[in-house]
């Protein structure tokens, strides 16, 4: 992340109503071009809620600027080609070919109904083979395992080609060796000038990101870099103080892991 | 699952449509004797007059269910939706009730009966599909509507099955429309169908990237750009639309609306533009060849084709059930 960097998505006192229920109490947050930042908190914090109240999908009060421009403004196409979303695997039809699904990134950038151009190929080609999900592009959603799936849905995500990326647990599922893939690939989206916020379970991915959003009970109670002792104080107080901190040395520099304690 | 191949959209297109004028072709030949009379006869009116537009009016009532059944699942996301869920199927019945109890009252040349008792289930169909579409205040929520399709259907029903208990007279006649029936099916509702077929079918293929999106979920259609929620009332209006055309001429036909979409989709994995125009080819198909059947298999004693369709359709979703494995039904969140 540079200082000098634009801002991508800007939110001011943002909340959410499910019900009598405030899933999202009036929370305001800046993300910047070209940084990956790590939403976290326990379970029914709000994280995704207010995920979905970024990216406009469920309605909130508040205001959204999306590169600078505020979100009515914004035409849905246009919308939908700068900004991407990754949800929790949802119950659907799983019959579409893991190659149909990834085309769908393109469809803002589609007239409607034409058939894809070289370029939207293009893209997608690129897409699977960045996930690994190439060799078996006309297998059908439901054959595959919910990692496998979890990946082919980030390549639909990845070809929408947008400047902001939101993704709710984009990780669920996934193994190893394609978390630490993930990881490449969140950075060289943000190299590229990308934003990416990622709702993350695992603690000790979330550490890697540029900076961490720890929410709790609807409300953003820090916003503070994964190496900070503030940041680390925070987890554990929304953590019921269930964490114990280990340094480690990346090289030259110092990391942190969280442990159940 | 499949040691199977996945069959190209085209090549399924190709055969399903031969299949199609093959049953055209029988299906003018096929008389009251049944397949053993099969020959082409002197008398051109019988063919051009009955077998012709009863053969293809099974053929477009099949691809409408079928186009029906698609849209339902790819819409409601649900494997088990079929054109009748929400509540056009008891809405037809009330609507084709009431018809017969007034018209009985009343003394009417049967042309004119045939075509009250048509107008009657189109208007029953879409005052049900209405009345659940209120009662779910609009279609966000896709479940509360499956649930409003519910109620009005079991409502509507029972208030057909009061009809028949206070007017014994009319049961034979509901009773033979709720089985379903190519019969009756002339030139002029041939032309109806088709009518409506051609304008839904365009509809639903130009508005068909709704169901792609809305197979990753509704967040993800939205975020996608897609204008969800009009293309949602387009689609049920499609559907409605279908499915009361279909129902107002040829009765409640089972399963055809169901099995359809799963047939095409067993061989074909494709965006829906490709399985919804698949679904309607293999709606004719099934329908076409379940009224050939009816008429030849026990001749000269006509079965009702509604039963065929149901143990055609039913044997071979079985089959096809056969070779699926827990995962492939299974959905997403079951899975480990």
């Amino acid at each position: 992340m540079n200082a000098s960097s634009k801002t991508a998505l800007k939110a001011s006192n943002i909340s959410v109503l499910h019900g009598e229920f405030k899933a999202v109490n009036q929370v305001s947050l800046e993300l910047h071009s070209g940084e990956w930042v790590a939403l976290v908190g326990p379970n029914g914090a709000g994280k995704s809620s207010l995920l979905k109240a970024l990216a406009g999908l469920i309605p909130a009060d508040g205001q959204v600027e999306l590169m600078g421009k505020p979100w009515g403004l914004w035409q849905r196409r246009e919308r939908a080609k700068t900004l991407a979303w990754l949800g929790q695997a949802e119950a659907g039809q799983d019959d579409l070919t893991v190659y149909d699904v990834t085309m769908l990134g393109r469809l803002p950038h589609q007239a409607w109904l034409a058939s894809p151009s070289a370029q939207d190929r293009a893209v997608v080609e690129v897409a699977l083979k960045t996930v690994q999900a190439w060799d078996w592009r006309s297998r059908s959603l439901g054959q595959l395992s919910g990692g496998e799936r979890q990946r082919v849905l980030l390549a639909r995500a990845l070809a929408v080609q947008a400047d902001v990326y939101l993704m709710d647990e984009p990780l669920a599922g996934v193994d190893l060796p394609h978390q630490a893939d993930w990881l490449e690939w969140v950075r060289c989206l943000t190299e590229q000038g990308a934003a990416v916020v990622s709702v993350l379970h695992e603690l000790n991915l979330a550490l890697q990101a540029d900076r961490v959003w720890v929410m709790s009970a609807g409300s953003l109670v820090h916003d503070g870099l994964p190496n900070s002792s503030d940041t680390h104080q925070a987890l554990s107080a929304v953590f019921q103080n269930r964490l114990q901190w280990r340094e480690w040395q990346d090289g030259d520099q110092t990391r942190w892991v969280a442990l159940p304690k | 699952m499949n040691a199977r191949k996945n069959q190209s959209a085209g090549g399924l297109a190709l055969q399903l449509f031969l299949l199609l004028l093959l049953l055209v072709g029988l299906g003018a030949l096929v008389g009251s004797e049944g397949f053993a009379g099969l020959q082409i006869q002197a008398d051109f009116s019988l063919i051009t007059d009955i077998r012709l537009p009863r053969t293809l009016g099974a053929c477009l009532a099949g691809a409408l269910l079928g186009l029906a059944g698609a849209l339902a699942q790819g819409l409601f996301r649900n494997p088990l939706a079929d054109p009748y869920l929400l509540g056009s199927a008891s809405g037809a019945s009330l609507g084709v009730a009431i018809g017969m109890v007034l018209l009985s009252q009343l003394n009417m040349s049967p042309w004119f009966m045939r075509m009250g008792i048509t107008g009657m289930a189109f208007m029953g169909a879409w005052l049900a599909v209405a009345l659940s579409l209120v009662l779910s205040w609009g279609v966000q929520h896709t479940l509360r509507l499956l649930l409003a399709g519910v109620v009005v259907g079991v409502v509507f029903g029972a208030m057909a099955s009061l009809l028949l208990i206070m007017f014994p007279q009319i049961q034979g006649s509901v009773q033979s429309f709720m089985l379903g029936s190519t019969a009756y099916v002339g030139w002029s509702a041939c032309g109806l169908m088709l009518a409506v077929l051609v304008v839904s079918w365009l509809v639903s293929v130009a508005a068909s990237p709704l169901l792609d999106g809305l197979a990753l979920g509704e967040s993800t259609a939205l975020s996608l750009g897609l204008p969800v929620k009009s293309l949602r009332w387009l689609m049920l209006a499609v559907l409605a639309l279908c499915t009361a055309a279909a129902v107002a001429q040829t009765g409640l036909i089972a399963f055809v609306g169901l099995a359809a979409p799963h047939l095409v989709r067993g061989r074909v994995k494709a965006v829906h533009g490709k399985t919804l125009s698949l679904s309607c080819l293999m709606g004719a198909v099934l329908l076409g060849g379940a009224d050939l059947l009816a008429r030849g298999l026990m001749a000269p004693l006509e079965l009702p084709v509604g039963v065929l369709t149901a143990i055609l359709g039913g044997g071979y979703m079985l089959f096809l059930m056969r070779g699926m494995s827990t995962k492939s039904v299974g959905q997403a969140g079951g899975r480990s």
